[in-house]
């Protein structure tokens, strides 16, 4: 399995890691949020994986964290700056979850693990592989909560975004569990978040 | 080099970098940003404006600048500042002639990001301020308190006739739908279309509305000038017709 599958299925970061929950949670109301989430959220992550794996050999052992924190931001500022200028609609209804896409430990895991390990080709299949994995999930989330919404309204409110994804998370959990049965295999990359 | 010598270095080379980038990328997309909010709040006073009487739907420029006072379609929209929790925020509050609140519209705030539905619109807690009957919510104590204090001042401070000049010259145009509707409502009043349509004649205009003698609500009353009578009324009622269309746009 290469990268990129490997960063987006097996270690799927909402559906099998858990990470990055708050934005997944809060902005899946509708497709078109989740998407303007899930392009914020990939041109984050791709943009500091490459830029911390090309200046790895140059950021000193003892204060990496806070270079890895201050190119996040960075970028995060910069996505936020151009959505608030070119796409203002969609700024207004998700600016907050685009800013705390700083704190998202998905991001910081795959710049700590990966970026700051391995060169420039693996860190950018790896953060493509996370950013689709995520992207993904967030848009399926959304596209299930708006589908469930016409039925049942409650889909769209936060307790809703907990219910729907509590289903889907249980779903995968079900076919990844007979996956691994059927094929004997380990519980595999899942411990090494 | 020796290793704190070296982590400071590549901290404040990369802190550099970093904010050097990020100055230059928000000078670039300042004069952008700055449209899209005027336009937001542009959007924001059409929607209030609309509430007035009239079908009026002339495409106005609101300025973010200075004092708003906009007097369209029977409505005086105010530009109130409130002290919210997160500092200022701004405030379109539009009264009518009666001083009574007809809408109420929060422009820019820097309350906590989740309270965005309730000063958003559409909300119907905002519009719970015009009756009064506001509901409390949980954590926005001091965003309440900040929107009720401005919507409170807006009502006591309104004074029509120097909000809207234009207001007194361009009455009797029978084009101008809110120029109409505003002598519609003193066409019942005695005296109201007598010979003399000069402006300002004090005895004849405080019988029309002197404070108190139609239930008029004390802002109204407080419009009313040091010398006993209506100034913006008396000046609305009896003055001829004079550039109308050109005198009443938004400054």
């Amino acid at each position: 399995m290469n990268q990129f599958t490997e960063a987006a299925v097996a270690r799927n970061p909402a559906a099998v890691q858990l990470l990055g929950l708050c934005p997944l949670l809060a902005v899946s109301n509708t497709v078109a949020n989740a998407l303007g989430l899930a392009v914020a959220s990939t041109v984050v992550l791709t943009g500091s994986a490459v830029l911390v794996s090309a200046i790895r050999k140059l950021i000193p052992e003892d204060v990496r964290l806070p270079c890895f924190v201050l190119v996040i931001a960075t970028f995060t500022t910069l996505v936020n700056l151009a959505m608030e200028a070119y796409a203002f609609d969609l700024y207004q209804r998700i600016a907050l979850f685009v800013q705390i896409i700083v704190t998202n430990c998905m991001i910081l895991a795959r710049v700590e693990q990966v970026a700051s390990k391995e060169g420039l080709g693996r860190t950018l299949l790896d953060a493509l592989g996370t950013s689709a994995g995520f992207a993904a999930a967030i848009l399926i989330l959304g596209a299930a909560r708006e589908a469930v919404t016409l039925g049942f309204p409650l889909a769209a409110l936060p307790p809703g975004a907990f219910m729907v994804a509590g289903v889907l998370l249980a779903g995968v959990n079900v076919v990844s569990t007979r996956s691994r049965r059927r094929t004997g295999g380990s519980r595999g990359v899942q411990d090494c978040r | 080099m020796r290793p704190l010598l070296r982590n400071v270095a590549a901290l404040a080379a990369l802190t550099l970098v970093a904010g050097a980038l990020l100055a230059f990328f928000a000078e670039l997309t300042e004069d952008e940003v700055a449209r899209n909010r005027l336009e937001a709040e542009t959007r924001i006073l059409r929607e209030l404006v609309a509430l007035g009487a009239g079908d009026d739907n002339r495409p106005y420029v609101v300025s973010t600048t200075g004092d708003l006072v906009l007097c369209e379609r029977d409505l005086v929209v105010l530009q109130m500042v409130g002290s919210g929790y997160g500092g200022g925020m701004r405030l379109a509050v539009a009264l009518d002639l009666d001083a009574s609140i007809k809408g109420v519209r929060v422009l820019t705030h820097a309350e906590t990001p989740g309270f965005g539905d309730i000063l958003n619109t559409p909300s119907a807690w905002l519009d719970s301020f015009m009756t009064g009957d506001v509901h409390a919510v949980t954590g926005a104590t001091i965003t309440s308190d900040a929107v009720k204090a401005a919507v409170e001042r807006a009502v006591q401070r309104v004074r029509i006739e120097e909000m809207c000049p234009a207001w007194n010259e361009s009455v009797g145009d029978g084009l101008v739908p809110s120029r109409r509707a505003l002598r519609a409502r003193f066409e019942d009043a005695p005296h109201s279309r007598g010979n003399d349509r000069s402006r300002g004649r004090p005895a004849r205009a405080t019988t029309r509305v002197a404070p108190g003698s139609s239930g008029r609500p004390r802002a109204l009353a407080g419009a009313i000038g040091s010398s006993g009578r209506p100034r913006a009324l008396a000046g609305a009622i009896g003055s001829p017709l004079r550039g109308a269309r050109s005198s009443r746009g938004f400054p």
